[in-house]
């Protein structure tokens, strides 16, 4: 299983959206929009409740071996950008449905609703299936979504460890850290305690 | 229900059960139908009263002699407007509501010159939001009859329009206002007072010297109706596209004689009130829907037809058409024509003698000419625009419903392949 609850998110946000799109098809529309606009509604419910139940039954396998540290991507990010399309959201509904104002603003609120809620969810379900281990002598990066991806990076033949914050990240506390060596380059992404993560792997690094 | 009589009285009736609850009598009669508000009946009497009455008791409330002739009122958002046409002047007053309170005074007109009767050169106004609409028959600046428009709060007027020689009661719906005029109907943009189609009945034309004339414009979903002169002195009705003018169907009643000129519909049938009948009409097809008996024939001709609002049209309540006939109020079922009153009812689902369906709608009829201009109906709301738009920026809201989707499709698999590439 991902960690977390993406079925219920992807449930949570995805319902209101499909049973939105229904309604706006079953009832025919308004004076001011089409029936036919229910159908980008429920098809961006749909997506987001059947990836959040796949997402929620995918994992990473556990390595191999025992790690001595674990870390986890942190989901500020993800809620943070579906809080931001909420308005967005609302905004649509009503430029849509209860204003003539032309359709070109309400597509431009849909556009940018949907660039946000899309990002959300990618990156929570993402984070979801993502986890970085650190054992004795690998630092290891998985991902599994339709496959697995693992990127490995053996601690003895790291050359540098990078902490990088963006203005944004500095004030959520987020930030990425990224493990180089001649094999592999391994990014922490989203990591909540970046600092410590660097000092970790720093310290392995130097052993 | 409130209904002037026979007998010049204004008579409150019960509706569905049918009881006179109060009768109000006016020393010149009341002629022309009132204007209902919460709690106060307007009208204007035969003596050129303006009169408000307690709805309920029938009770007088307030009374403003004009001295002339005034029109059927028009109330909304507590003021209460009425047309006065005397001396040499006509214009439009508008009253406090409760009080009586005169708020305003506007002179739209001279009438001296006119070769009408008085009541004709009494201006009608109907309102809405933003204007008062009245037919005039001798526009100041324009010239000839039509209509103008005045601020409903202060009088000012906002502009006025020439549409012929003479020129009928404006009816109104949010943006647009329909009258008829002696060439045909137009149909008028209430925002700047611009023509937007003309049809003309030359019907109109030779029905001169005595003919009835159709002044009421009824205003259904996507149509108007408007009785037409058939000849012989006879009524028909034709259902007009309300954006285009086009003809969509026509009634002709052939023998069977009119009791009024008034059309009034449920948005799916059209009823229209003949000698000893109400007859309904699919307001789509223009198909006979069915026929109501109200009682024998009128001996010796038609019901006078005392003008717009008069009560012969019939009227759409919520408990059914009602239609006066012989000093009668029959309630009948608005859908299936069963009568609740005093006359057992007798349907006709199919054409009865003398009725003929809708014609095609081809709008070929030789007697006619349609002149189709822009239309100001609430405007098709455009991608880039809030009227219509041309060329690649017609995106209107079928083709919107594909742009969106596209969006969509286009996220959901962006969504998918980024969780394909993951994070790193």
């Amino acid at each position: 299983m991902a960690r977390g609850m993406p079925h219920l998110w992807g449930a949570g946000l995805g319902i209101p959206t499909l049973l939105g799109g229904v309604y706006v098809l079953v009832t025919g529309g308004t004076e001011t929009a089409p029936a036919g606009l229910g159908y980008p509604f429920v098809i961006l419910g749909a997506v987001a409740v059947l990836l959040g139940f796949y997402v929620s039954r995918v994992s990473p396998e556990p390595p191999e071996v025992d790690p001595i540290e674990v870390f986890k991507p942190s989901q500020l990010s993800a809620y943070l950008l579906g809080v931001a399309s909420l308005p967005l959201f609302v905004a649509t509904i009503y430029l849509l449905f209860w204003t003539r104002i032309p359709y070109v603003w309400p597509t431009l609120a849909f556009v940018v609703f949907v660039f946000l809620f899309v990002k959300g969810l990618v990156r929570y379900w993402q984070n979801s299936l993502t986890t970085y281990y650190v054992t004795d002598d690998r630092v290891i990066s998985e991902y599994r979504f339709l496959g697995v991806k693992r990127n490995t990076a053996e601690i003895a033949e790291i050359g540098n460890v990078e902490r990088r914050q963006s203005a944004v990240e500095t004030l959520t506390g987020l930030g990425n850290v990224t493990v180089r060596s001649p094999s592999a380059d391994v990014r922490f992404n989203d990591l909540a305690r970046p600092a410590e993560a660097e000092r970790i792997l720093t310290t392995l690094s130097q052993q | 229900m409130f209904i002037p009589n026979a007998d010049g009285n204004l008579v409150a009736v019960d509706v569905p059960s049918g009881t006179v609850e109060w009768s109000y009598t006016a020393a010149g009669g009341v002629q022309i139908a009132p204007a209902v508000g919460d709690s106060r009946v307007f009208l204007g009497t035969g003596d050129g009263d303006m009169v408000a009455l307690d709805r309920e008791s029938g009770d007088e409330q307030w009374s403003v002699g004009a001295g002339g002739s005034v029109s059927a009122p028009a109330v909304r958002g507590g003021n209460v407007y009425f047309g006065q046409s005397g001396g040499n002047a006509a214009g439009i007053m508008s009253f406090d509501a409760g009080s009586g309170d005169l708020r305003w005074q506007t002179d739209v007109s001279t009438t001296g010159t006119l070769p009408f009767p008085s009541s004709m050169t009494v201006p009608t106004p109907a309102v809405v939001g933003d204007a008062v609409v009245a037919n005039v028959q001798n526009l100041e600046d324009a010239g000839g009859s039509g209509l103008v428009a005045l601020d409903p709060s202060d009088g000012t007027e906002q502009w006025q329009t020439s549409l012929g020689d003479v020129c009928y009661p404006p009816s109104l719906t949010e943006n647009t206002c329909f009258a008829i005029t002696n060439k045909g109907v137009n149909r008028v943009s209430i925002a700047d007072g611009s023509v937007r189609w003309e049809t003309v009945f030359d019907a109109l034309g030779a029905s001169s010297g005595g003919q009835i004339t159709p002044d009421v414009v009824t205003v259904g979903e996507d149509a108007v109706y408007v009785p037409e002169p058939t000849g012989a002195g006879e009524l028909g009705f034709v259902a007009l596209n309300a954006r285009t003018g086009e003809r969509e169907w026509s009634y002709a009643t052939d023998s069977r004689p009119s009791v009024g000129s008034g059309v009034s519909t449920t948005g799916s049938l059209v009823y229209f009130a003949l000698q000893g009948e109400l007859l309904a009409v699919d307001a789509e097809s223009g198909l006979e829907e069915w026929t109501y008996r109200l009682t024998e024939d009128v001996p010796g001709g038609r019901v006078p037809n005392v003008g717009r609002r008069s009560g012969s049209a019939p009227i759409v309540t919520q408990d059914g058409v009602l239609v006066k006939h012989l000093g009668t109020v029959h309630a009948v079922d608005a859908g299936s024509g069963t009568g609740a009153d005093d006359e057992p009812t007798s349907q006709s689902p199919t054409a009865t003698t003398g009725a003929q369906p809708g014609t095609p709608r081809d709008g070929t009829e030789t007697d006619r000419e349609t002149q189709r201009r822009d239309d100001d109906d609430p405007p098709k709301r455009g991608f880039f625009t809030n009227g219509e738009s041309e060329g690649l920026l017609s995106i209107e809201g079928s083709n919107l419903t594909l742009v969106s989707t596209l969006i969509t499709v286009v996220a959901t698999v962006v969504t998918v392949v980024d969780l394909i590439r993951g994070s790193n």
